[in-house]
């Protein structure tokens, strides 16, 4: 912006408030006087054209117009609230999701008595809920009870808690056991090893052995792996092949 | 007010309309070369305007140069489609409702020529006078409207008000 555009610009708007007149602006600008007054004379009577009204009977008759148009057309007002909505209630459902998925993920290393425990039982209910196999589920889920309580040997309530788990589990599993679930996992419990439990110095608090008598193909009674003695690991349950947890 | 109309109040919008017309309908004017199409047009822009308001964004610009943009836009789907020429003689502008009949003279004879003179400009040149000297738009909204730069629209000015003077000396009319 050169000189002469910031005074031109300066005494238009002067003009345009009333603060100062053409002849004052060529004043206080005498050397550009000569250019400056054929502009601001053009900017005042181009101001004069806002004193062009419409007539009155034009406005009253578009005003008439204008209302008959807008009773035969509302105002498609389009309502923000649905779109609003929907743009929360998905970003609130991701944010559900992935909270959802951290904390079920990060709940599978909990322990009983941990806060994220509770949440581990329930990811494991729905887990079973959608296992095409539930037997297997159920005996991952009893090694999982059985894991937490070798975890805790000598902490008699998160034993017992682990225990009650276990027990329900069992109890889950009797109910499915037939004949045709035997016959897939009877062979692998009867090729598994003998484990080895060695003794361990530490007491546990004292648990009822179970014994599930399960009516084989056969009509024999085979028992479901029932619990060691007390101050003894559990080994797991059939027909899972891991290793049983590190004995403490 | 704006707002009530954009939820659908139509007395609202109304009452927009006697606030604004006589701005837009003089904007209208100084474009088109009859007063028919003037008055046409402005009816056109209030028109639009109801059917598109939910569009308007207070936020991003004032609602009147919102109601510009419709009336420039559809004044150049007009001269797009159309260049009219309509002697001045046909036109009958009315300056004031409260004019004895020579004063009446004076003042369409006053803006007719100025209409006349702003005409022999290039589009750009009489729309960014009309829209600073006859709106009386600061040059942020003007920019806004024209789709240009503010510093280019205070070039765009000098550059108009210059050959504008220069006919308007022609013509003696300043």
């Amino acid at each position: 912006m050169t000189d002469f555009d910031k005074i031109l610009d300066d005494c238009l708007n002067n003009l345009a408030s009333g603060a100062s007149s053409v002849d004052e602006c060529l004043l206080r600008y005498p050397q550009h006087a000569s250019l400056l007054e054929p502009l601001l004379r053009t900017a005042v009577r181009l101001e004069q054209g806002r004193a062009l009204k419409p007539s009155v009977a034009f406005k009253a008759r578009t005003r008439a117009k204008l209302t008959q148009h807008m009773q035969a057309n509302p105002s498609r007002k389009v309502s923000r609230a649905p779109f609003m909505f929907w743009k929360f209630a998905t970003s609130f459902a991701v944010i559900l999701l992935a909270l959802l998925i951290t904390g079920t993920a990060y709940a599978q290393s909990a322990n009983p008595g941990d806060s994220f425990y509770s949440w581990k039982i329930a990811s494991e209910l729905v887990w079973r809920a959608v296992s095409p196999d539930p037997v297997r589920t159920d005996i991952n889920i009893a090694n999982r009870r059985i894991d937490e309580m070798n975890k805790f040997p000598n902490d008699p309530v998160r034993w017992a808690e682990a225990w009650e788990g276990y027990l329900e589990v069992v109890t889950r599993l009797e109910s499915e056991l037939d004949a045709d679930t035997l016959k897939s996992i009877l062979p692998i419990e009867l090729e598994q090893e003998p484990i080895e439990v060695p003794q361990q110095p530490v007491s546990t608090p004292t648990v009822p052995m179970i014994e599930i008598p399960t009516q084989t193909p056969e009509g024999t009674i085979i028992p479901l792996p029932s619990l060691p003695e007390p101050n003894q690991p559990i080994p797991r349950i059939i027909p899972t092949i891991q290793i049983p947890p590190p004995i403490r | 007010m704006v707002r009530q109309a954009k939820s659908g109040d139509s007395e609202a919008f109304a009452q927009l309309y006697d606030a604004y017309v006589e701005r837009v309908y003089r904007y209208i004017y100084f474009r088109v070369t009859d007063e028919a199409a003037a008055e046409d047009f402005t009816s056109q822009v209030f028109l639009k305007a109801w059917e598109n308001l939910e569009r308007y964004k207070i936020s991003s610009s004032p609602y009147i140069a919102w109601l510009y943009t419709i009336a420039r836009n559809l004044v150049i789907d007009h001269y797009r489609t159309k260049k009219e020429t309509v002697s001045l003689d046909e036109i009958l502008p009315f300056a004031s409702d409260h004019q004895t009949p020579d004063e009446e003279v004076d003042v369409r004879f006053s803006l007719e020529s100025m209409r006349d003179s702003l005409q022999s400009l290039t589009d750009e040149q009489q729309e960014v006078l009309i829209l600073k000297f006859i709106a009386d738009l600061p040059n942020a909204n003007i920019a806004k409207i024209m789709n240009k730069k503010e510093g280019a629209i205070r070039a765009l000015q000098m550059r108009a008000l210059q050959t504008l003077s220069k006919r308007m000396e022609q013509k003696e009319m300043i």
